[in-house]
């Protein structure tokens, strides 16, 4: 094979991948509904939606307002992102993984993009129920007074900019309330059972529900007697039902499930309200999510385990088994190379026919994450706020821990795993898409296949700047001043954005030494890719300083 | 699927190529009164771009000639050579500049080019 076939190849494959991903704006679509700068009615993508352009436009101009990114931040990213500027931006002010800090809190009566974060981020958790777009009034001053109270902090900006960090909210309940308040109690009416996936009835061992309780709490003695005595006692007449209504309907249980929701809801297990409220959704992705961590652990929790049915309608509910595997603990800094890593050596060890098996399994992960990202857009699109939230730390966190058996799980194709992989890397096409585009672009750049071609009529003008910074300009004779700074600022433009490409295409080249006999498959690939766009973020300190 | 351990090879070895055989720096500003359709040159597939293909394409289509604005070539020991069009008219005189700023940019380029691939090749 030449080089300059498998280079081709290689190229038409990026490409191929990179047009399955789309480049439609239904996550701009979202975002922009999300900070209040469009309706939820539906949108015509083909006909260039003036309310869609002008909501952009209303966009651009205040996040260029905002001071939310520095000029010199603003002109990195911009060569970084290029005509996927608006995007990222939204992705990033969105993002409630590690999303960016809001540098000031408002003044009353302020409208701006800060605000509109700011009520993006307390409607998620539930403290602001009106329009993002509105003014810094009252009621955001309420919401974020009764978010101080549930995180203990004084200051507003501290608790507003801890929302974007939803593993940081989790790890200060429990430094705060301790994990006594991760047992809750939760109320569903006896009307919606027929909906779950599981029978109420069948949960109502104590031994089973006492057992782990004992095992993962702090209770003191005198206090489990009480609660075995008084919540799982045999007869319904021995309850305390005043002391099991009253902690189910109390504020703060309500904001630890809405806090609970949202990590359910980025994890790709809840689709429901971020409400507080109890509902089947909510008890089913329960169950769901034991099911998936006990295949990652290999554990056998049983449902009964950790959730017991009083009755009436009322449920207690080990809720620390859940938030522990959420609170994931600090990894090694490298550990997102060290997963992709691991991936790329362990597949290359495989023989023939696994590395077949494990390359047709991971790509029909990828298959179905392109297809169900398809149908989300659909939806999108038609006015269905079907919402994904941003954030890659969190899924690479996990799969660090899990990265080491990963590659036996993909082999066996375990379902449970499947499905839960299928939502991550729905998460990691979104997130590697724009990385994928300077991916080609930092290979055309680097064997001279990127001309910069300007033209008014049909007179063109065209440089070509090679790799190495080589640069051919053949310019038409009676270019008009404003033509030809129009010609150069694109030369300018595309130079600086090459330069994060093949950046881009330098942190893709790590993985050859860890490929053994040559295998890699496109998943791979890409999660490369996305690991590169958060180390390009770090190193040019674009966004988190 | 394309055998990627070896496109990625190549592509190691391209860099690594390009990266020794950069003795100098080249920025070279042609003007003329040519029209020709973009189709022309980009044909039905952008990956098959080619300079040299719109440079043959140029000289089947068009009656004038290139003229050269400037040339300048920059040593790896700093020495350089400028080679401008004699006689410049007002609207040259832009041209210039935008080569001057072309070579600005093309050094600029290359310094970040060489940190960013520092320890890969």
């Amino acid at each position: 094979m030449t080089q300059f076939n498998s280079l081709d190849l290689l190229l038409a494959e990026a490409e191929q991948q990179s047009k399955e991903f789309g480049t439609d704006s239904a996550e701009v679509i979202q975002h922009l509904r999300d900070l209040g700068y469009l309706n939820n009615l539906p949108i015509n993508i083909l006909s260039k939606d003036q309310s869609l352009i002008k909501a952009i436009a209303d966009f651009e101009s205040d996040f260029m307002e905002s001071g939310i990114l520095s000029s010199k931040q603003i002109e990195a990213t911009k060569a970084m992102y290029d005509d996927a500027f608006a995007e990222e931006m939204l992705r990033i002010l969105m993002d409630l993984d590690e999303g960016i800090p809001i540098k000031y809190m408002p003044e009353f009566g302020e409208m701006s993009l800060t605000t509109r974060v700011i009520h993006y981020r307390l409607n998620i958790y539930g403290l602001f129920q009106y329009s993002a777009k509105n003014a810094f009034g009252f009621s955001s001053s309420l919401g974020l007074q009764t978010l101080r109270q549930y995180l203990g902090l004084n200051s507003n900006l501290e608790a507003i900019n801890l929302l974007a960090n939803k593993e940081g909210v989790l790890k200060r309940i429990l430094s705060i309330y301790g994990n006594q308040r991760c047992m809750m109690f939760l109320y569903l009416d006896k009307a919606d059972f027929s909906r779950l996936d599981f029978k109420p009835d069948k949960l109502r061992s104590a031994r089973d529900f006492f057992q782990l309780l004992g095992q993962e709490y702090d209770f003191n003695a005198n206090y489990l007697v009480g609660f075995k005595r008084d919540i799982l006692a045999e007869k319904k007449s021995d309850v305390k039902w005043e002391y099991v209504r009253g902690r189910s309907s109390d504020d703060l249980t309500r904001f630890i499930i809405q806090v609970l929701q949202v990590h359910q809801w980025m994890d790709g297990f809840y689709e429901g309200k971020t409400d507080g409220e109890i509902g089947v959704m909510s008890l089913n992705s329960i169950a769901s999510l034991l099911k998936f961590y006990n295949a990652e652990e290999d554990e056998n929790v049983k449902l009964k385990s950790i959730l017991y049915y009083i009755g009436d309608g009322y449920f207690v509910f080990n809720g620390l088994h859940l938030i522990k595997h959420y609170v994931i603990e600090d990894v090694p800094k490298n550990s997102e190379e060290d997963v992709i890593h691991s991936l790329t050596v362990q597949s290359g060890r495989l023989n023939e026919a696994d590395q077949i098996k494990f390359e047709a399994n991971l790509n029909s992960v990828l298959n179905s994450a392109k297809i169900e990202l398809h149908d989300r857009k659909q939806k999108v699109r038609q006015g269905i706020l079907k919402r994904a939230y941003f954030g890659i730390r969190a899924f690479f966190k996990k799969l660090f821990r899990i990265g080491k058996r990963l590659v036996k799980m993909i082999l066996r194709h375990i379902k449970k795993i499947f499905s839960q992989l299928t939502d991550f890397f729905k998460r990691v096409l979104e997130y590697g898409k724009q990385a994928l585009r300077s991916f080609i672009q930092g290979i055309k750049y680097i064997i001279g296949r990127l001309p910069i071609i300007t033209a008014s009529d049909s007179k063109v003008s065209i440089s070509n700047s090679e790799f190495m910074g080589d640069t051919l300009s053949i310019l038409y004779e009676g270019l008009s001043e404003s033509e030809l700074e129009k010609h150069q600022k694109k030369v300018l433009e595309t130079q600086r954005s090459a330069q994060y490409s093949v950046a881009i295409v330098g942190e893709v080249l790590k993985l050859l030494k860890y490929m053994l006999k040559g295998f890699v498959g496109w998943p791979i690939l890409i999660l490369q890719l996305a690991r590169a766009t958060r180390t390009l973020y770090q190193q040019h300190q674009i966004i988190y300083q | 699927m394309a055998d990627l351990k070896q496109a990625f090879e190549n592509l190691k070895t391209n860099i690594a190529n390009k990266v020794n055989d950069a003795v100098s720096l080249d920025v070279v500003t042609f003007t003329g009164d040519f029209s020709i359709k973009a189709t022309d040159v980009i044909g039905s597939d952008q990956n098959k771009f080619n300079l040299d293909n719109v440079l043959s394409s140029m000289k089947a289509d068009i009656n004038a000639d290139l003229n050269l604005v400037a040339y300048s070539t920059i040593k790896l020991d700093g020495d350089q050579v400028n080679i401008v069009k004699e006689n410049l008219t007002s609207d040259q005189m832009e041209l210039v500049k935008f080569h001057r700023e072309m070579i600005e940019a093309s050094q600029n380029s290359r310094k970040a080019i060489v940190d960013m691939i520092k320890g890969l090749v």
